[in-house]
């Protein structure tokens, strides 16, 4: 059901949660690595893969609100859910802020971790999925780049061609490359890819 | 005047005299018949000195018969005067003799004066003259005797026999005086009543011619009496000047020592009183005192009971003794001690009362005095004899104990005990006997006292032993101390009460950390049991796995529960419990209740903990309660420090005797001077302080036994150090 490469990071002081929740997100699928402290998490980690990370907030030595701090400083973007016994409202909200996923109260109940994993996990995809996009957009020439923002917004070839002054027959042989280049086989595809990293269309 | 004339008048002017004198100490005092005797033969001696003197000088042989014949009127009344004197004089003689010789002599004076002339001469015929130093008189020159006149000499004779006889048996009594008065008085009356009779008789029978000369023979017998009444006078004259003498010793002796002596004249109703004793008793100095006017001095309360003692000692209890009140007339009240002895007649009536008085109203005040201090005493006050007998107990004995003072007097100690102590108190008192020191009984240990009604009430006991004349005592001051108990123990409740307010206001602080302890379980249980409900839904669920998460579940509510218990403990209103404990346990304890709240406040922990440290006795929740107090203190201290900045460290140690535990923070630091201010109550520097953790803090560690005290580090923040003792050193 998932896609095998997903993975879902725990991170909890205590063992007795990291092994609780690694069972319950196992059943549910999910490929789960669990740590106890924040050092052994980032030795780990391997960066654009699609993943998660659950952490509780309160722990010793580096809590989850400076972990956020310093994952965001690294420039790693995992999506993150809070876990946390006492959760206070200024502390939420700043964690939210910082592009958590969510932030969850103990005892968690396990639908509500699930959907957040779900949530994490697809957040995660899209990321990867835009940098994907991203890069091959850089690959585009410029000419080719000026053929897909007509494309997208639905302009017919000839159209394209006397708004850019160039022949109708071009115009297919650079769609032809921006298809290949793009790695897209339809329209539709290119369109939400294009819409995925910015391009308005 | 011639010699004849001034001799024999002086003669009789002496014997009158002589007459006079003692008649009047006869009347004087009515009893010395002797002077009486002695007075009557004195004016016998006056008349026949006259009768001599007047037959010398007549001259008519008639008128010279008439007068012999009436001189023996005053002869009658001499010889009836030295009989009588002897026989008074000497206390002796034949009574037989006595009346014989005084019989015959009153039958002689009638025979007398039945003759024609007289008992020695029926008739003289003439009378011649003759002459006495140089003066012519008379005397008998023819006459005719009487034939009676043998009876003279007979009669002469038995008064001789009677004096003779009377002398010697006063003589055989051998004593000095018996014999002077024999040899002085009798000696005389015998030679001189010899002489006398045998002059008269020479005279009557005409042997000689001879004026009669029988005055100066009573006149010597006379002199010798005289002399030996006067050596009697100045006998009793030196016997009363020594009574006198030794009365008034004996007043000096009894006014020195504020004793009256008094006499009661029981047949006459009539007291004497010493003039000091009439003054103690209010009475004037001549009035007369009856037994009623001295039972009217007497305080009404008192005058029964000493009529009843009077009553007893007039029916034969001989001795009198007793002590009662007097009051004045100004209504003053003096007490009196009275002692007396009765005599008594032969036939067993009461003769008289003698007895001595005394003042001792001083004595019985002070007295009163220590009596009314002793009853007064707010303690129950006992004195105990040796054999643990109650010899005196005061109201307050009564009082506390239910029981009247004559239910305890001469009853055992031991009634007012209970049961289980009356065993230990046997031995108790014979150790206190053996070194008796003044003391306090109980110090440290309870003791009760049993009540009449079989109410236990908690006491304390002072003891002081008393040394007096009539053996070895105890007073035991004896104080209910249930109001004090009651007080202590509404003392200890409200501290009690405080201690776990303040407590439970502690606790308030930690909420996140409470809420940590349980929910981390609770969350572990419920992932796992919800991963288990997921795995369950599979065809082929991991039974190992299933297993494992069972074993994880069982233990993680095992964990909660022992959270439960711990907060428990701490929010319950317990009482002190001593029981050995560990002060690394308790620091540990309290960290990881406190360890989420800590993270959360960006406190960093240290520990330093003596793994050797040996356990103490003490209140396991109390102790936490302290260290929980300083630790949140510690971390209130360092609130407005850098957050990485906030280091908590925890040491203990094991020092001589005694564990001590640091708490050592990093914070702002106490102002100066305020070492000791923060431990009052009340006192804080906190905005939302109560200031009563501190307070109660070291009021905990003082039930302990311990100390608990600040002290400013050298760079920043302060060191709260608590020191306990241990008990025993082995209990490592």
């Amino acid at each position: 059901m998932m896609p095998a490469t997903a993975t879902v990071y725990l991170l909890d002081d205590e063992l007795g949660m990291v092994k609780a929740l690694e069972r319950l997100l196992r059943v549910e699928g999910y490929e789960v690595k669990g740590f106890t402290s924040a050092a052994a998490f980032l030795q780990t980690y391997e960066p654009g893969k699609e993943c998660c990370l659950v952490l509780d907030v309160a722990m010793p030595e580096l809590d989850g609100i400076h972990l956020q701090q310093r994952l965001s400083q690294d420039g790693i973007l995992i999506p993150l859910i809070f876990v946390t016994g006492h959760g206070d409202i200024p502390m939420s909200v700043r964690a939210m802020k910082a592009g958590a996923v969510d932030f969850l109260t103990k005892p968690v109940n396990a639908p509500d971790l699930i959907q957040a994993v779900k949530v994490g996990l697809a957040r995660s995809r899209e990321r990867i999925e835009t940098a994907l996009f991203a890069s091959r957009l850089s690959r585009l020439t410029t000419r080719e780049r000026e053929v897909l923002e007509h494309v997208i917004t639905g302009d017919l070839n000839k159209q394209i061609a006397a708004s850019l002054g160039t022949g109708e027959q071009n115009i297919k042989v650079h769609r032809a490359r921006v298809m290949q280049k793009m790695e897209v086989e339809s329209l539709a595809e290119l369109v939400r890819m294009a819409e995925r990293v910015g391009l308005k269309s | 005047m011639n010699w004849v004339t001034i001799v024999w008048s002086l003669a009789a002017g002496a014997c009158l005299t002589l007459a006079v004198m003692h008649s009047l100490i006869w009347l004087r005092d009515r009893t010395l018949y002797a002077h009486l005797a002695f007075a009557f033969a004195a004016i016998g001696t006056v008349g026949v000195a006259f009768c001599e003197l007047l037959t010398m000088f007549e001259t008519d042989p008639k008128a010279y018969l008439a007068i012999l014949r009436w001189a023996h009127l005053p002869t009658l009344s001499i010889l009836l005067g030295l009989a009588y004197f002897v026989r008074l004089y000497f206390q002796t003689g034949w009574l037989l003799l006595f009346y014989l010789a005084v019989g015959t002599r009153l039958g002689m004076v009638v025979v007398n004066f039945q003759s024609p002339g007289n008992i020695s001469f029926l008739e003289i015929q003439t009378l011649k003259s003759t002459t006495l130093w140089g003066q012519s008189i008379h005397v008998i020159d023819r006459a005719i005797q009487n034939p009676w006149q043998a009876l003279l000499l007979v009669n002469v004779i038995l008064f001789l026999v009677y004096f003779i006889q009377a002398s010697l048996a006063l003589w055989k009594r051998k004593d000095r005086e018996s014999r002077r008065r024999s040899g002085v008085v009798g000696g005389s009356l015998v030679l001189f009543l010899l002489l006398a009779a045998g002059h008269s008789s020479l005279i009557n029978r005409q042997l000689i011619e001879s004026p009669f000369l029988i005055t100066f023979s009573f006149m010597a017998i006379l002199a010798a009496m005289a002399y030996q009444l006067s050596r009697d006078v100045v006998d009793a004259a030196r016997l009363a000047r020594d009574l006198n003498e030794s009365q008034e010793q004996m007043t000096l002796a009894a006014s020195a020592a504020k004793l009256a002596l008094w006499r009661w004249d029981v047949p006459q109703n009539d007291i004497w009183v010493m003039p000091a004793g009439r003054s103690m008793y209010g009475v004037s100095a001549h009035e007369k005192v009856s037994i009623e006017r001295f039972l009217e001095t007497v305080h009404p309360e008192d005058r029964d009971a000493v009529r009843q003692s009077l009553q007893e000692t007039m029916a034969g209890k001989e001795t009198f003794d007793h002590d009662y009140r007097i009051i004045l007339s100004q209504g003053q009240i003096r007490w009196i001690t009275a002692k007396g002895k009765m005599e008594f007649a032969a036939d067993g009536s009461a003769l008289s009362l003698r007895g001595v008085s005394k003042d001792v109203t001083d004595r019985f005040q002070a007295e009163e005095r220590s009596r009314l201090v002793v009853e007064a005493a707010p303690y129950a006050m006992i004195m105990v004899n040796d054999s643990s007998k109650m010899v005196m107990v005061n109201q307050q004995t009564e009082r506390t104990f239910g029981y009247t003072r004559a239910e305890l007097i001469g009853h055992s100690l031991e009634i007012l005990m209970p049961e289980r102590f009356r065993a230990a108190h046997g031995e108790l008192q014979s150790t206190f006997h053996q070194s008796p020191t003044a003391r306090m009984m109980g110090e440290g240990r309870e003791l009760s006292g049993l009540r009449k009604d079989g109410v236990e009430i908690p006491i304390e006991v002072g003891l002081t032993p008393i040394v007096t004349t009539e053996g070895r005592f105890v007073l035991a001051s004896v104080s209910d101390i249930s109001e004090r108990k009651r007080l202590e123990i509404e003392a200890r409740n409200q501290r009690d009460e405080l201690t776990h307010l303040s407590r439970v206001s502690s606790l308030g602080l930690l909420s996140g950390s409470l809420a940590h302890e349980i929910n981390q379980p609770l969350g572990i249980i419920l992932a796992n049991a919800q991963a288990a409900q997921r795995m369950l839904r599979s065809e082929s669920p991991d039974l190992p796995e299933l297993r494992d998460i069972l074993d994880d579940i069982v233990g993680e509510d095992l964990r909660a529960g022992e959270a439960i218990k711990r907060l428990r403990a701490l929010l319950k209103r317990g009482q002190t419990q001593l029981l050995p404990v560990n002060l690394n346990e308790i620091v540990k304890d309290i960290l990881r209740l406190t360890q989420s709240d800590l993270i959360r406040q960006g406190v960093s922990v240290s520990m330093d903990l003596d793994p050797t440290l040996p356990a103490t006795s003490g209140d396991y929740v109390q102790l936490q309660q302290v260290v929980l107090n300083l630790i949140l203190n510690a971390c209130d201290a360092m609130a407005e420090n850098p957050e990485k900045a906030r280091p908590l460290h925890l040491s203990t140690q094991h020092l001589n005797g005694s564990v001590r535990l640091s708490v050592q923070d990093h914070g702002c630091g106490l102002p100066v001077d305020l070492e000791e201010r923060i431990f009052q109550p009340f006192f804080t520097t906190k905005e939302q302080g109560l200031g009563i953790g501190l307070s109660i803090s070291r009021s905990i560690i003082a039930a302990h036994h311990g100390q608990l005290w600040a002290e400013r580090n050298p760079d920043h923040g302060t060191t709260f150090h608590l020191e306990l003792r241990v008990d025993s050193p082995q209990n490592t």
